[in-house]
């Protein structure tokens, strides 16, 4: 068995063993779980060693090696996997992120422990599928199965009051935006099964050709001009919708914010952490280079509505009094600057994206995290009676301080630098005004971060929360110390995170930067008039 | 005559014949030994359908056509055993194996009629083989009334229960209504051409009756408005069995009503008797394109409805049998968007999704049968706190529902994949494909709330279910098969291709063909 798949294997299989263990031995489950994400977390390092010290060539050759296995052959589904760099970042942040929600939840989960830690590793597994697998259908597959765990991790696991509505909402719409990418992926397999059938040698050869979900196959037809721009033009829209309401674009967004809220502490970290990355990573990975000249005639209207994720998403994050509300809206307000990045369609931008991608998901698990940790304790999250904690658990409040400072795009954190980057791509690509209304879209972040800060952890001494306990010992505080180490390490040196990246982006956005340099010129020159698209939206508009 | 064909019904008759008579014989107090005998007989039967005696090719080719060969069939012509037979058949024998498992909790209740209730059972199962089999509309009608008026007396069985009878009263106006309209269309089509029988006979290289399909093949009979609506009235007709629109609404009354487990094997074994004559009938139909033109949409709006209606009507439902006769008929406008999409894969995922759907909704009745023993309620609200009551059948229950819900890696995730992907190939059909995506989630929705109120709510009813071993086989088995087939589908898949071939439905999707 090859190593990546070896990752989606790991999780299931230890998902098994928990299965089958006596419910009662909660510390051997707990440490089956978080074996598994050490595992994970190995290979993951594994991967991005390899990716590092023998750069994008390594990666070729590791899923070069991987071979194609059928699995339904009528239909053209097949295992196959593969990483690029873009992946590797993506698989370090999923092991990441599993590794130490799984240590978080070691001490914070107590009821139906068993349940629990089957669920958590098979959504860790869904998401190593979607971020490995290069079959358009183990995609979708994979991705319902990371999404029903999460409605029972947080209808079961999460705080009393909103569990129930906001499991239901988060469930629903993930299905829903994974159900109008499937409409997206299932035009490409259809297009890509007559092409396949016109590379046939013969009409008798062509009679016999399977079709193929597989993405190297899309891809093939793509670059050869099979998919026409009003083609494109139409898979890209329903793959992006599709996805932009996993990332949470505006205004798709409102499932994620009560989602987090709602979430027991494991199961925010996961979701804020990794399920929040699907989409953009979908996007790059499908959309972009399956459909460039789709990207290439939709991609002003992204970088509009980014605008609206990082303004709107901070504006409603400052009116919000419940804790993790006020971070729940800056994350969808920080996957406006994803969004930006991409939508920038320059090296620098999309690595800057996949950068921010993975430090916004360690930022936010940290976060949760340690939210998680007094929420246990207090069971309260309403601003307004919390205050002073500093004073009881300044370990925790020190910590937290730290991530708001990553949060806010502080120099010196992984974000920074990614933000950063995101913002030289908007800049570089023409997005002028976008790029500025970014960076004050910072000052946002700061002022309601900053304040939920203060409102939290410092002011008197509150004598309600004296009975709180701050994180003691190497087993609670690991988790935090390695989430903060690795945004120190790569905000101080993120040379190796974007070496890593940038050769898997390279590609992608070349593709469609020759997209939008062709469709200006057909603009310039007045060729577009003659496109089918806009031949048939004139059409339309005349029959109106 | 070819009988050894016909061996797994006799099987069936005579076994159920036998179970009648035992019935005699035994003393009052013996009697619950009678299921043992009663299960016997659809595993001899299951058995039977291995034999390599009744492995014959369907279609020979003849001068490059490909043709039904005269081996699979007997009785003149009337009984066909092809693939698709052979795949209901064994879904059959599997789906009345498990009732029966599950009846016996259920029967000791009752004081009186238990061997009636076995032979019943099994005579139903025997309709069911014919139906699967069906080769001309007369046999079609014979053997769906044999299904039909089985399971007006089973359903009515509690007759100490004014919703059983009840139940049992309003399939049988229902039922009627629908065999006339199917009669109806019969002699549409008999009027159209001269022939009720799919298939021609030729003895001594003459002809001695003609076949609907050969007069389509060789263009004798052409596309006629009587034809189609004599079609569709026959749609409409086992449009009843399956639970579609517009004789879909006896479904959620006889549910409630009916004993759970006749429930449970109305809702696979009498609709999967309906969709397996409905393939039948579209198969000899589709070697008529214009017939197909002209049935396809017709079948699309039955789809469509059907999906809203039954997903619509479960929103609001609070007690499980309702909830799930609601689920069956939006079941069954999946298997319909499957069978309008009329090519390969579409049929092919119909099949398959059909035989995923015996073991799907037999564990989640199972799982009703009892968490209602020990509670005696069929209330959803009564499900509460199921989670830390009884983990196991919790468990069994969720699986069950995410699988009709179609999540992965369940069966029923690559059963609706198929049907939904499979409509996006045409682009007449890709509405249709949209409306199934729609009611995905709003079916996501209501068996939520189900496996929400098992695991997030506070326990209601005290009482632990016992599980017998018999239900535990019914659920071991039934799980196997839910994770397995969604696991390693190609197994089933490939399977259903296959016979998808060998019914010679169109390769490509309509539409798709000038590319």
């Amino acid at each position: 068995m090859d190593v990546l798949t070896l990752l989606c294997v790991i999780p299931l299989a230890a998902a098994g063993i928990v299965a089958v263990m006596p419910a009662t031995a909660t510390k051997a489950i707990k440490g089956v779980a978080t074996a598994a994400s050490g595992l994970c977390l190995g290979i993951a390092l594994y991967l991005f060693r390899e990716a590092l010290v023998g750069g994008e060539p390594a990666l070729i050759a590791l899923t070069e090696s991987i071979p194609r296995r059928p699995w339904v052959e009528s239909l053209g589904v097949s295992w196959s996997v593969g990483i690029d760099g873009m992946s590797v970042a993506m698989v370090l942040l999923n092991s990441i992120v599993m590794f130490t929600a799984s240590l978080v939840s070691g001490h914070a989960i107590k009821d139906r422990v068993k349940e629990f830690m089957v669920l958590f590793l098979a959504l860790g597994a869904g998401v190593f599928g979607v971020f490995t697998v290069k079959d358009m259908f183990f995609m979708y597959f994979a991705f319902e199965l990371a999404v029903v765990p999460m409605y029972l991790l947080i209808g079961v696991w999460g705080s009393p009051k909103d569990r129930e509505y906001a499991a239901m909402k988060l469930t629903l719409y993930l299905t829903a935006g994974a159900l109008v990418a499937l409409v997206g992926l299932l035009f490409l397999y259809f297009e890509t099964w007559d092409y396949l059938r016109s590379i046939a040698p013969s009409a008798e050869a062509a009679a016999q050709v399977l079709p193929s979900f597989h993405l190297d196959d899309v891809f093939a037809a793509a670059d050869s001009g099979f998919f026409t721009r009003a083609f494109q033009v139409k898979a890209f829209a329903f793959l992006f919708v599709g996805f932009a309401a996993i990332i949470p674009m505006w205004p798709l967004h409102t499932w994620s914010p009560i989602g987090h809220a709602a979430a027991p502490a494991a199961g925010s970290m996961m979701h804020a952490g990794v399920l929040m990355k699907l989409g953009s990573f979908a996007v790059l990975r499908v959309a972009f280079p399956a459909c460039p000249e789709g990207a290439a005639y939709w991609l002003p209207w992204v970088a509009l509505i980014a605008m609206a994720n990082i303004v709107y998403g901070g504006y409603v994050a400052m009116a919000q009094k419940d804790l993790k509300y006020v971070i729940g809206f800056s994350s969808s307000s920080h996957m406006g600057y994803t969004l930006l990045g991409i939508a920038s369609v320059t090296v620098i931008g999309v690595s800057g994206a996949v950068f921010l991608m993975f430090a916004h998901g360690v930022m936010t698990a940290l976060t949760f995290g340690l939210i998680g940790f007094f929420y246990d304790q207090t069971h309260n999250r309403w601003i307004p009676d919390l205050g002073g904690l500093s004073h009881q658990v300044p370990w925790v409040a020190t910590a937290f301080a730290l991530a708001t400072m990553a949060s806010a795009g502080v120099p010196g954190f992984a974000n920074f630098v990614s933000e950063f980057m995101v913002m030289l791509g908007a800049w570089e690509a023409g997005y002028h005004w976008q790029a500025v209304v970014a960076v004050f879209g910072v000052v946002i972040t700061a002022v309601y971060l900053l304040r939920a800060l203060r409102d939290v952890f410092f002011g008197p001494r509150n004598e309600r929360w004296d009975k709180l306990e701050d994180a003691k010992g190497v087993y609670q505080k690991a988790p935090f110390v390695l989430l903060l180490a690795i945004l120190l390490f790569f905000g101080f040196w993120p040379g190796p995170m974007v070496r890593v990246i940038e050769p898997g982006v390279t590609p992608i956005v070349e593709k469609v930067a020759k997209a939008i340099e062709k469709l200006e010129r057909e603009r310039e020159t007045g060729l577009l008039e003659s496109d089918d698209a806009n031949v048939e939206a004139r059409e339309n508009e005349e029959e109106r | 005559m070819n009988l050894t064909l016909l061996l797994p019904e006799i099987i069936v008759i005579v076994g159920g014949l036998a179970v009648m008579l035992r019935d005699l014989w035994l003393p009052a107090d013996r009697k619950d030994g009678l299921w043992a005998w009663a299960l016997a007989v659809p595993l001899i039967a299951l058995a039977a359908t291995f034999l390599p005696q009744l492995d014959v090719a369907a279609r020979i080719s003849v001068d490059g056509a490909m043709i039904v060969n005269p081996e699979a069939t007997a009785l003149s012509g009337s009984f066909y055993l092809d693939g698709m037979s052979m795949l209901l058949k064994r879904a059959f024998c599997v789906a009345a194996a498990l009732v029966i498992l599950m009846s016996r909790e259920y029967l000791s209740e009752l004081n009186r009629g238990q061997g009636e209730f076995w032979s019943l059972a099994l005579f139903a199962l025997s309709g069911m083989f014919f139906c699967a089999s069906a080769n001309d509309f007369m046999s079609l009608f014979v053997a769906l009334e044999v299904v039909t008026v089985s399971f007006f007396v089973l359903v009515a069985f509690k007759r100490s229960s004014g919703t059983s009878i009840e139940a049992g009263l309003k399939l049988l106006v229902m039922g009627s209504l629908s065999a006339a309209l199917m009669l109806y269309g019969i002699a549409f089509v008999y009027g159209a051409s001269g022939t009720v029988f799919f298939d021609q006979v030729v003895v001594n290289g003459e002809v001695t009756r003609t076949g609907l399909r050969d007069l389509l093949a060789t263009g004798q009979l052409v596309y006629s408005t009587e034809l189609l609506i004599g079609v569709m009235l026959i749609f409409l007709g086992l449009g009843f069995k399956t639970s579609a629109v517009p004789l879909h609404v006896w479904v959620p009354d006889v549910y409630q009503g009916a004993p759970t487990p006749v429930t449970a094997y109305l809702s696979v074994g009498s609709k999967l008797a309906g969709f397996v004559l409905m393939l039948r009938v579209l198969e000899v139909f589709s070697r008529s394109g214009p017939m197909v033109d002209s049935l396809t949409p017709f079948l699309a709006l039955v789809a469509a409805v059907t999906l809203f209606y039954g997903n619509l009507g479960a929103l609001p439902q609070s007690n499980i049998k309702r909830l799930l006769g609601y689920s069956s008929i939006g079941q069954c406008g999946y298997i319909l968007l499957g069978i309008a999409s009329a090519w390969t894969v579409g049929i092919s995922g119909t099949l398959f999704y059909m035989t995923a759907y015996v073991v799907t909704n037999l564990a989640a009745f199972a799982v009703v049968i009892l968490v209602s023993r020990a509670t005696n309620s069929h209330e959803i609200d009564d499900y509460s706190g199921l989670g830390r009551k009884n983990p196991l059948l919790a468990a069994a229950l969720t699986v069950a529902l995410l699988s009709l819900a179609g999540v992965p890696p369940f069966i029923g995730f690559f059963g609706k994949f198929m049907l939904i992907g499979s409509t996006f190939g045409s682009d007449e059909l890709r509405w249709l494909g949209l409306v199934g995506m729609v009611n995905v989630v709003i079916a996501l929705y209501y068996y939520l709330c189900v496996i929400k109120r098992i695991y997030m709510r506070e326990e209601r009813h005290p009482a632990k279910s016992v599980v017998p071993l018999r239900l535990k086989v019914v659920l071991a088995i039934s799980m196997a098969a839910l994770v397995i087939g969604g696991i390693a589908p190609q197994f089933l898949a490939d399977k259903t291709a296959e016979i998808a071939e060998e019914l010679q439905f169109a390769p490509r999707p309509r539409g798709g063909e000038h590319r």
